[in-house]
């Protein structure tokens, strides 16, 4: 098969088992068959992207596409749906069906206490979160990535409320939607902007040229930079950055593997692709990308803070996914795809590593509390073992695939220096951000894993094949994805990478490295150093959640004042005003009844007089 | 195929000879009165699709065209003949009367009475979006709008409206909320619309020397005066019909207070023959007239859009939200419409056809719930999904589509006006539209987690029953139709597309542009 069928089947393989699972319920209501269809689906899909994967490698990552028309404006075409496959849609499309897949086969065990009917539910959401997401990733123009855009936004919405008789998931499902709905406002104008002045939905160079060539400015700014920076909000949005970023520590209310699949390896990181998609255009407005520098960086250093306080183990990690992703943002805002993306690729198989295994923990154990853990070594030691790797990789340690990665980022920042040297904040943000990190992670490391077993923790056990193959697979990734880095910038046509030994990486690794210290000596014995109480004000600060509450006044306070106002006028004043005519029509009614007196008498005045005016009147006109 | 076979007046007439029938039937045989008026509906949807299939997309202009003389004297004639547009709104009408009547199978208050108003009103509904001549055309219209009257005044409820301060003892006079006073002020806030169409007709009839006929119109070009003192009132006439703001209150409380039929067919097709009669009559009729009062049309619009959703999101009976969602949707319709640009215009008609459905799923989903449920209170409902799952997916699916989620007729739809809007003369419309669409985003998705999701269902409800089997006939009909006009566009974009185009052609030669 050619490399854009495959796409193809990896695509709407998904699909078709979604639309069975969705539409026919007896199906749906089975069960583990359900859920056996789902994964096979994913499994093909797999393939699929495999085998894409290696074609169009040794293709050197050449363009190719399928589509067919969808939109039409006055007989001509406006936009196309299908699949566009290249060196770094397909490589995404890896990851994605790889991180889908382990996820899946993960769940078949986690998942295993739900009834019947909720598990082909789970399922079928799967199933449709990965037709949305491979349509994402192959999406051949702005507008179909639009509309795979909402559809994974809303399965994030299905499947975080997943429990939904749990008021709390009912609940983070609405604020995800919401809060990513509102910065998609922005995707949907920079579209028409980018519709109305170029009659193109396109990502590409040639659409980036139009853009930049329409002499038209919006709010001061050039048309190509407006255009950029809607995307830029909707990414803001999807990828969590400050102030936006609200909605997914929230969102850890879903089931864990749920979070591994969207909250950390895939969805989330939509916003990064889609700036790594459209860089042509991106490419062109130097000031978006300036302001993507600093904000992705300050979201790193912000959410690394936070994770430090936190004391729920998916927290900590969810935390630690919106500070990945600003490195990733505050890369590709220093002008490097390659930095960017690569991260995007290691991040997706580490931190669904770390997800996957603590689902695994919370699974054996029952809690997501760290206070509640502890001395899990000795119960579980595979999960230690990949969480470990996993742990590493986040940190950045060498050999492990997070180290190059962000040694990249970290290259990609200092070379931007040379030319805009306010990205020195930044650069700097960024390397407290790897102290931090490298500190939280390693007190979730020794919290949970070493001192003595508590009551909970002495039951605790692994969870079985099916959940050690997919953690092994991902960990075998953490590993090795890293040493990828050189054929990856090949297939995607960027600027050659090979790794070197710079200054900013060594500062890099020791600050890593410190941080592990720093961690040991804090939490080494499994509990915190009691001398940690002295910041306890300072954690209260963190955790007090100020942007959390400020969009909790706009929406209760002032927009909800605002209905209110509105449905007040309409019901008070306007109604108000329609009722007055009624009842100004039944007073008068009431009063002219009285002309009707029932003596005949008076008829025949009226008509006398009736004649007399009306011959009057046309005597005068006529 | 249909050949010279009178299509049009067989769609029109055949719901019209199920509700004869059904006079004639014992008022006690309640499957009898539904099959025969199941057979009306049937044979209306049918030859709807025949009709669509049979349509000659490469042909441009009116096809299946009927001409007899009606009053030659005052030159009335039986003008029957439909356009793409008009084939994409006969199939809407036919999806929806096809689901109200399955919605409806369970009525057991004076069944035969209410499928006869039923059926006659949705005879007039067709005619509307196939006659040729504008007093057959008003005739119909009529038709349509009357017997809701007695639709809500005897089979509506009574919804729950807090008055508060020194309006209470107003309210209480004045029965706010009630069905009487529902049905009143619906069919006299119409009447008023009504007068004001027929004022303008009948000095277009003048101008015209005695000819009704919309082709004839169409080819004459009326006095400027005329134009642009009837295009307001045939704006304002036909728009009250189409929810517009400020003339839009008879809506809440008449779709509220209706029963679920007879709001699936106000709130999905009657408020469109107010949009149609906008477009087809005001503007195209008076194309001087709409270029002059474009951006009053449009800047109304945009207030409906933003109004309707705001007000939707303080309610906190169900019927009301979904009510004023219909005022904030068809605020797209008629921005669409405001536009004069080929997406507008197009996504104007793809939206009464995506609201139509969506909103008649809505109706026959808050229908379901409250016959079982009798409450309508949102704060007194959760957890209904583990009682009634079907009616909640469905649910949910209405409101995906009615906050524009892309695999939903409601996506394309908004997503047309959006670019048609910021194509056109004022861009701006764009925003306060695009933000209207969040907001219905807010307001639906927390109406969904209120109803069904969270703690419960209260001890009281845990008895309730899922969907009946011509229920789901209702709804899964209308979801199909919301799934599938949101992933095959073509489907009816093929229809409207080439009459926009001749359409604005005939507008841009009339010295109208965008």
């Amino acid at each position: 098969m050619s490399i854009e069928h495959l796409a193809l089947v990896a695509w709407l393989t998904p699909l078709a088992v979604a639309a069975l699972l969705l539409v026919v319920r007896p199906v749906r209501h089975t069960g583990k068959p359900a859920a056996a269809l789902s994964v096979a689906g994913a499994t093909v899909s797999l393939g699929a992207a495999i085998a894409a994967l290696v074609q169009s490698s040794a293709r050197g990552g050449e363009a190719v596409a399928l589509t067919t028309p969808w939109l039409r404006r006055a007989g001509e075409v406006m936009a196309d749906v299908g699949v566009y496959v290249d060196g770094t849609s397909v490589t995404m499309l890896v990851v994605v069906t790889t991180v889908a897949w382990a996820v899946q086969v993960f769940s078949l065990s986690y998942m295993s206490d739900e009834t019947p009917q909720g598990l082909g539910r789970y399922y079928a959401f799967q199933s449709l979160f990965l037709f949305s997401m491979t349509g994402l990733v192959l999406a051949p123009n702005m507008l179909q990535f639009f509309l795979a855009w909402e559809l994974v936004g809303l399965c994030s919405y299905l499947l975080i409320g997943f429990w939904n008789h749990k008021p709390s998931a009912a609940k983070a499902a609405l604020k995800a939607f919401w809060v990513t709905k509102l910065a998609d406002i922005g995707m949907i104008l920079a579209l028409l902007l980018q519709f109305t002045h170029t009659g193109s939905f396109g990502w590409d160079a040639h659409a980036a040229e139009l853009l930049h060539h329409a002499h038209v400015t919006y709010l001061g700014m050039p048309l190509v930079a407006a255009v950029a920076l809607g995307f830029f909000v909707a990414a803001m949005g999807k990828s969590a950055q400050f102030p936006l970023h609200i909605w997914l520590p929230d969102a850890m209310e879903g089931p864990t593997p749920v979070s591994a699949l969207l909250h950390a390896a895939t969805m989330v990181a939509a916003g990064v692709y889609m700036v790594v998609r459209a860089f042509p255009i991106f490419e062109h407005a130097h000031g978006v990308l300036l302001f993507m520098a600093i904000l992705g960086a300050f979201t790193a250093l912000m959410a690394a803070t936070i994770a430090v306080v936190q004391t729920d183990i998916k927290k900590v990690l969810a935390y630690s996914t919106v500070s990945q992703l600003g490195y990733m943002v505050s890369a590709l805002g220093a002008g490097s795809v390659m930095a960017g993306y690569f991260h995007l690729t290691t991040h997706a198989f580490f931190k669904a590593l770390l997800f996957l295994a603590a689902g695994s923990i919370i699974h054996g154990v029952h809690s997501q509390e760290l206070g509640e853990m502890g001395g899990l070594l000795k119960k579980m030691r595979f999960t230690s073992t990949v969480f470990l790797i996993g742990t590493l990789a986040l940190a950045g340690i060498p050999v492990f695939s997070g180290f190059f990665s962000k040694d990249l980022i970290l290259e990609a920042l200092l070379h931007g220096t040379h030319h805009q040297p306010l990205l020195w904040l930044p650069l700097v943000m960024l390397l407290a951000g790897v102290f931090l990190t490298a500190f939280y992670m390693g007190r979730v490391l020794f919290l949970a894993f070493l001192g003595e077993p508590s009551e909970k923790v002495s039951h605790a056990h692994e969870g079985g094949l099916a959940m050690m193959l997919p953690l092994g697979v991902l960990a075998t990734l953490a590993v090795v994805a890293g040493f990828g880095g050189s054929w990856l910038s090949g297939l995607y046509g960027v600027e050659p990478y090979h790794f070197a030994v710079t200054p900013v990486g060594l500062v890099g690794l020791t600050l890593a490295l410190a941080g592990l210290g720093t961690s040991w000596v804090a939490f080494g014995r499994g509990a915190p150093a009691p001398w940690l109480a002295t910041f306890t004000p300072i954690g209260d600060f963190i955790r007090a959640g100020v942007v959390d509450r400020g969009f909790a006044w706009g929406y209760r306070v002032a927009l909800s004042g605002l209905a209110s106002a509105v449905a007040w006028f309409d019901r008070y004043v306007i109604d108000a005003l329609v009722n007055l005519f009624g009842v100004l029509a039944l007073y008068l009614g009431d009063r002219a009844r009285t002309l009707q007196t029932g003596n005949v008498g008076d008829y025949v005045y009226a008509v006398i007089i009736g004649v007399v005016v009306f011959a009057a009147f046309s005597q005068v006109m006529l | 195929m249909i050949g010279s076979f009178p299509i049009l007046s067989l769609i029109v007439f055949a719901p019209f000879l199920a509700a004869l029938v059904l006079i004639f039937l014992p008022a006690g045989q309640k499957m009898a009165i539904r099959l025969v008026s199941l057979v009306g509906a049937t044979v209306s949807l049918v030859g709807s699709l025949l009709v669509a299939v049979d349509f000659d997309k490469a042909k441009m202009g009116f096809q299946f065209e009927e001409i007899y003389p009606l009053v030659p004297s005052l030159g009335i004639h039986y003008h029957l003949a439909v356009d793409g547009w008009g084939v994409a709104l006969l199939l809407l009408t036919g999806i929806i009367i096809f689901a109200g009547v399955w919605a409806s199978w369970s009525v057991e208050d004076r069944p035969r009475d209410f499928f006869v108003f039923l059926l006659v009103l949705v005879a007039g509904v067709f005619g509307v979006f196939v006659a040729q001549d504008f007093f057959i055309f008003f005739l119909l219209y009529e038709i349509a709008v009357l017997p809701m009257y007695l639709l809500i005044g005897i089979w509506g409820s009574k919804g729950k409206v807090e008055p508060s301060g020194p309006f209470r003892v107003v309210f209480q006079y004045l029965d706010v909320g009630g069905k009487e006073y529902a049905a009143m002020k619906l069919t006299l806030m119409l009447m008023g619309g009504s007068a004001l169409i027929l004022a303008a007709m009948m000095a277009m009839y003048w101008e015209m020397g005695g000819s009704f006929s919309f082709f004839e119109m169409q080819e004459h070009t009326f006095s400027h005066t005329l134009q642009l003192l009837a295009f307001p009132a045939l704006w304002i006439g036909f728009g009250a019909l189409g929810g517009l703001w400020p003339f839009h209150t008879w809506s809440p409380d008449g779709h509220a207070a209706a029963p679920t039929a007879v709001s699936m067919l106000h709130a999905g097709v009657l408020m469109k023959l107010g949009a149609f009669g906008v477009i087809r009559v005001g503007m195209m009729l008076l194309p001087e007239g709409a270029q002059y009062w474009a951006v009053w049309v449009g800047s109304v619009a945009v207030i409906n859009v933003l109004y309707g959703a705001l007000s939707a999101m303080a309610q906190r009976d169900l019927k009301y939200i979904v009510a004023y969602s219909s005022v904030s949707h068809m605020g797209i319709v008629l921005l669409g419409a405001a536009t004069l640009t080929v997406n507008g215009w197009n996504g104007a008609i793809y939206q009464m056809v995506a609201h139509g459905v969506m909103t008649g799923m809505f109706f026959a989903l808050v229908g379901i719930v409250y016959n079982r449920s009798h409450i309508r209170w949102i704060p007194d409902m959760g957890g209904f999904v583990k009682v009634m799952p079907l009616v909640a997916g469905f649910f949910a699916l209405a409101g995906l589509s009615s906050l524009g989620m892309p695999g939903t007729a409601g996506f394309i739809a908004e997503f047309l006006v959006f670019v048609g809007a910021w194509e056109g003369a004022h861009s701006w419309w764009a925003i306060p539209a695009v933000l209207g669409a969040f907001i219905t985003a807010i307001y639906v998705l927390r109406a969904v987690k209120m109803v069904f999701f969270a703690e419960g269902p209260p001890e009281r409800f845990t008895h309730l029953t899922d969907a009946t089997s011509p229920e789901r006939v209702a709804i899964w009909t209308l979801g199909l139709c919301i799934v599938l006009f949101g992933v095959y566009p073509g489907l009816l974009l093929d229809f409207i597309d080439p009459v926009t185009v001749t359409y604005l052609g005939e507008l841009a030669a009339a010295g109208v542009h965008p």
